[in-house]
């Protein structure tokens, strides 16, 4: 199967330079069928609801791929429940570039994004989303909109990208704080950029179609608090890719029914297992290097290891109210963990951690978070200090050239061990 | 005493309150406690202030949420215990009325938690003093800016002292160009929502929403070059430079700064060639001397060979040396002249005019001229194919490449120089890996049957992903050929971000590997003209210099 997925992404390679619509075509493809495999006949032993969401996901992304001036770009954190309502397709760095990677197939828009004049101590997900874009290989998206936490990268990547297509492009300014003057100024925001979206496809949006995207948000989250609940308590042989597919879920996705549904089967799904645990449990900071083969070998289905949650996925787990959709919108922007100083994000990392009876903590310096990499020692001293044995581990997310293969798997396996010995497990 | 280091910070206010705010933009001495309590990859400015904080003793600070390395450090400094007063201001991306009023909140903030630490009130009259009675001017006559990312004190001060024009600081911290009210407003409230919007007024950074304001700065009156830096892990001016580069007709340099102190070499390379090509270049301490001898000569002293020329006085070309630089530069420079007299019968009395370039140029105390290897690689190359638009030289110790403009000077030019991947010092180290010597290398990746890619960004780390493809029984053309990639790589992204057009040149010793010209071919989709003495480009440029002062 490697050499399968390497001899694919060899072929993206050469084909990309002169034929950036075939490439187009051919990973549309290959997603469909990964995404309809992933559903029917998976190649690992994958949950019912992961398996819809892997399915999901890939749709997804593979509508990315689709019409030119159909999708909007959008940035992790931004709230899509108005595109969702409009039947805009949301487009996000973190997704493509993940998708890419995993098809071997990014090596080529790193390079092109680097030749471009992009710094290599950028965000790999936003070097790669610029790459395909300068390559001709993502179709141009009508509009781009964008918040401007959680990372310096979004005021680049976008404004460059709206740049060079010439897209209109609106940014949610977040200050740093949920006070009563910025959560009005952050709904004001939402509105006028729900006007922007009107004024730039022709589509109206319908407030009562707005309202059922608020209500299935509302089902999903408390879904999915519900999973967590039954979570702590339980052992999932799963691996880096789905907790990373939940970002996806968490965020850009909530609102959809499909949403909805994968919360819930998800819930239902881990309340059937049985209680108990197997090896170390993990609590992960930040996103999951599911391109590093060694990292894989030590954490995906093991039988043994469990990434319990991660950050991402617990950073604005809020209520809404399906009557007040800008100020709800506007209240999980402004508390977001990812919103504000350091301390906020590791205080919330730890509340879950703890919440899910975590044994340790990865905290994972991707390359280019500046935000992560400054909050790290003060991290692992936090968390340590309230009984959470903590690895700082330097990697990539998705940039293999980056992804220290060899040397972050030594250390991670020597915190495994650390972990099974402390927790007895190697008695 | 209270530091501050971004243009935002409500500096006036802090007056009014009683304190007594300094600008704090030092390099520090090193990083040690810096990564400790943070990381080594976070923007350096940012590590230089978190070691000052501790090295100098900081008491009090003011930061402002400019970016994710300061938010960070901000949870550091204010966790740490060390300072009596932290204050992190959140400045909005946005500067329309319900930004500014929401920055306006932030400055009553301010004002209630100074007020509460130092039990004071705010005052008015120091509010105003506060202002500068004459605002900060630019230059009046020609001048260059220092642009992009800020740059350190000592670093602004080396740069200076390098042109031959005045230097204005337009970096992000240097443009606080802000006016003192112009009428009385006795209304705090008021008062500080005009404060408010001056400081939002001023010349966005790149941080901000809407950086239109910003082209004003490069069309200043009298601004004849710019030194555009951009500070090690902060990307936010890498952006606008490409952009810059591509649209600004003014003599352009980009460097980069860390934070540390300067060092000499790297710099002055760069900053001499600048002035070199400039429009504004001075020809001051340039000697033109009589025609004793009848040659004239070029000696390039690099990091791994030394190279030198000899032209006849009348620009025939008598021959060419190439010997092992060593350990100190002036010896190999005495190691060239011997070769000279040796293989071509010219003796160094008989050089009418003798131009040094390459890093070890200064240490060629015989030289009437030293030029940098950038202006000297670009003049050879030209001399030898005038079709050459882009000369790409990859040395022992860095790589360049180097724009020609229509007239053959150089337009625009990137070094490598920082770091050894890319470089013939890479080839070397991998080559002694394989138990091979270089120009075994060189032939020996044609051979690949296995299309190994080499992705470890790092020397040191692509050197043990060698060994472990070593004990993974690859063969050996295979990972030639991936480490021949991995060069080629590296140098087409030097080539797009120097703007390099073909037809392309490339020179220096690994100009010989077979292996790496296919590649950068492959990737470059051109053909390369490869000159028959690469290793002596820069040379023949520096003897056309010396030729050109005896003429």
């Amino acid at each position: 199967m490697k050499n399968t997925v390497e001899t694919f992404g060899k072929m993206i390679y050469k084909l990309a330079p002169e034929h950036p619509g075939v490439v187009r075509d051919l990973l549309k493809s290959v997603y469909k069928f990964e995404g309809t495999k992933s559903r029917i006949a998976p190649s690992r032993p994958l949950l019912p609801a992961r398996r819809y969401l892997y399915n999901m996901t890939a749709n997804s992304i593979c509508r990315g791929f689709g019409q030119k001036g159909t999708t909007a770009l959008v940035s992790i954190f931004l709230p899509c429940q108005v595109l969702h309502a409009m039947g805009i397709e949301a487009v996000v760095a973190e997704g493509l570039s993940c998708y890419l990677t995993g098809a071997a197939a990014a090596d080529y828009f790193i390079e092109i994004a680097e030749r471009n004049g992009i710094p290599e101590t950028l965000c790999s997900y936003h070097r790669i989303l610029i790459g395909c874009i300068e390559a001709g290989v993502l179709p141009r998206p009508a509009l781009i909109l964008n918040t401007t936490y959680a990372c310096d990268t979004n005021q680049l990547s976008f404004r460059r990208i709206a740049e060079y297509y010439d897209i209109p492009q609106y940014v949610v300014d977040v200050p740093d704080k949920p006070t009563a003057d910025n959560l009005q100024y952050v709904a004001d925001q939402l509105r006028e950029m729900t006007d922007f979206i009107e004024q730039h496809t022709g589509k109206k949006l319908d407030d009562d179609t707005l309202r059922q995207r608020m209500l299935w948000t509302q089902q999903a989250t408390q879904s999915y608090r519900a999973y967590l609940d039954a979570r702590a308590t339980r052992y999932i042989d799963n691996c880096m890719t789905s907790e990373m597919m939940d970002i996806l879920a968490t965020q850009i996705l909530l609102g959809r029914r499909e949403t909805a549904k994968y919360m819930s089967m998800l819930a239902a799904d881990v309340a059937r297992l049985p209680e108990g645990k197997r090896g170390p449990r993990l609590f992960w900071v930040h996103v999951l290097p599911n391109v590093n083969g060694p990292l894989r070998q030590l954490l995906d289905y093991t039988g043994n290891v469990d990434i319990v949650g991660s950050d991402l996925n617990t950073a604005a787990l809020l209520d809404v109210d399906p009557d007040k959709p800008y100020q709800s919108m506007a209240r999980r922007i402004l508390e977001s963990s990812f919103n504000g100083t350091i301390e906020k994000r590791i205080e919330n990392s730890y509340q879950y951690a703890d919440k899910l009876n975590a044994d340790g903590i990865v905290y994972f310096c991707h390359w280019g978070c500046r935000h992560t990499l400054g909050g790290s020692q003060y991290a692992k001293t936090y968390f340590e200090q309230r009984g959470l044995p903590t690895l700082v581990l330097d990697g990539d997310g998705c940039d293999r050239g980056r992804s220290g293969d060899g040397r972050a798997a030594v250390r991670l396996q020597a915190f495994l061990e650390q972990l099974e010995h402390s927790t007895g497990k190697d008695k | 005493m209270i530091a501050w280091n971004c243009k935002y910070t409500p500096v006036e206010l802090l007056c009014a309150l009683g304190a007594e705010p300094f600008f704090w933009n030092s390099a520090a001495d090193d990083f040690g406690y810096a990564q400790r309590v943070a990381h080594g990859s976070i923007c350096c400015h940012v590590q230089a202030f978190l070691q000052n904080c501790r090295d100098k003793g900081l008491r009090e600070v003011v930061l402002v949420n400019c970016c994710d390395s300061m938010r960070s450090a901000y949870g550091i400094l204010k966790n740490n215990g060390d300072l009596d007063f932290i204050f992190l201001l959140d400045l909005p991306h946005k500067v329309g009325g319900c930004a500014q009023n929401i920055f306006k909140k932030e400055l009553f903030r301010l004002v209630e938690e100074y007020s509460k630490f130092k039990n004071t009130v705010f005052d008015s009259d120091k509010f105003k003093a506060a202002f500068p009675v004459t605002p900060k001017l630019l230059p009046q006559e020609n001048f260059i800016a220092v642009a992009g990312g800020r740059v350190s004190d000592s670093l602004l001060a080396e740069i200076s002292a390098q042109l031959p024009l005045p230097v204005a600081d337009l970096t992000c911290a240097g443009t606080r160009l802000l006016g003192a009210p112009t009428q009385d407003i006795d209304d705090f409230d008021a008062l500080m929502d005009w404060y408010a919007s001056e400081l939002l007024s001023l010349t966005p950074c790149m941080r901000m929403h809407d950086v239109s304001g910003r082209k004003a700065l490069y069309n200043l009156p009298g601004l004849s070059g710019i030194i555009y830096n951009t500070v090690k892990f902060c990307d936010y001016y890498a952006f606008e430079y490409d952009a810059l580069r591509k649209e600004t007709k003014l003599p352009i340099l980009k460097i980069e700064s860390d934070y540390l102190p300067v060092t000499g070499g790297q710099l002055s390379t760069r900053l001499g060639a600048f002035a070199e090509n400039a429009a504004f270049a001075q020809q001051a301490g340039d000697k033109k001397k009589g025609s004793a001898g009848g040659y004239v000569a070029g000696i390039d002293s690099g990091s791994t060979t030394t190279n030198m020329v000899v032209l006849a006085a009348d620009g025939s070309f008598i021959g060419g040396v190439t010997v092992r630089t060593g350990p100190r530069a002036a010896v190999g420079a005495n190691k060239a002249f011997a070769a000279v007299k040796e293989q071509l019968g010219i003796d160094k009395e008989q050089l009418d005019y003798l131009v040094a370039t390459g890093y070890g140029r200064n240490a060629v105390l015989s030289a009437d001229q030293t030029v940098t290897e950038i202006t000297c690689h670009a003049r050879g190359a030209r001399h030898q194919n005038s079709d050459v638009r882009t000369v790409i030289d990859i040395g022992g110790q860095d790589s360049k490449v180097i724009g020609l403009a229509d007239d053959g000077s150089v337009s625009n030019f990137v070094m490598n120089d920082k770091c050894a991947a890319g470089t013939g010092r890479f080839l070397e180290l991998m080559a002694t890996t394989l138990e091979m010597d270089v120009a075994e290398m060189s032939s020996v990746g044609l051979g690949w049957k296995d299309d190994l890619t080499i992705s470890s960004i790092c020397t040191v780390f692509a050197e043990s992903e060698v060994v472990s493809l070593i004990a993974d029984n690859r063969t050996a053309a295979d990972i030639v050929h991936g480490l021949h990639k991995s060069v080629a790589l590296k140098t087409a992204a030097l080539v797009g971000r120097a703007g390099g057009v073909p037809a392309y040149m490339i020179t220096g010793g690994v100009a010989h590997n077979a292996g790496v010209v296919q590649e950068l071919e492959k990737k470059l989709r051109e053909k390369l003209i490869i000159p028959d003495e690469p290793e002596l480009c820069g040379a023949l440029g520096a003897a056309l210099i010396a030729l050109d002062k005896v003429k």
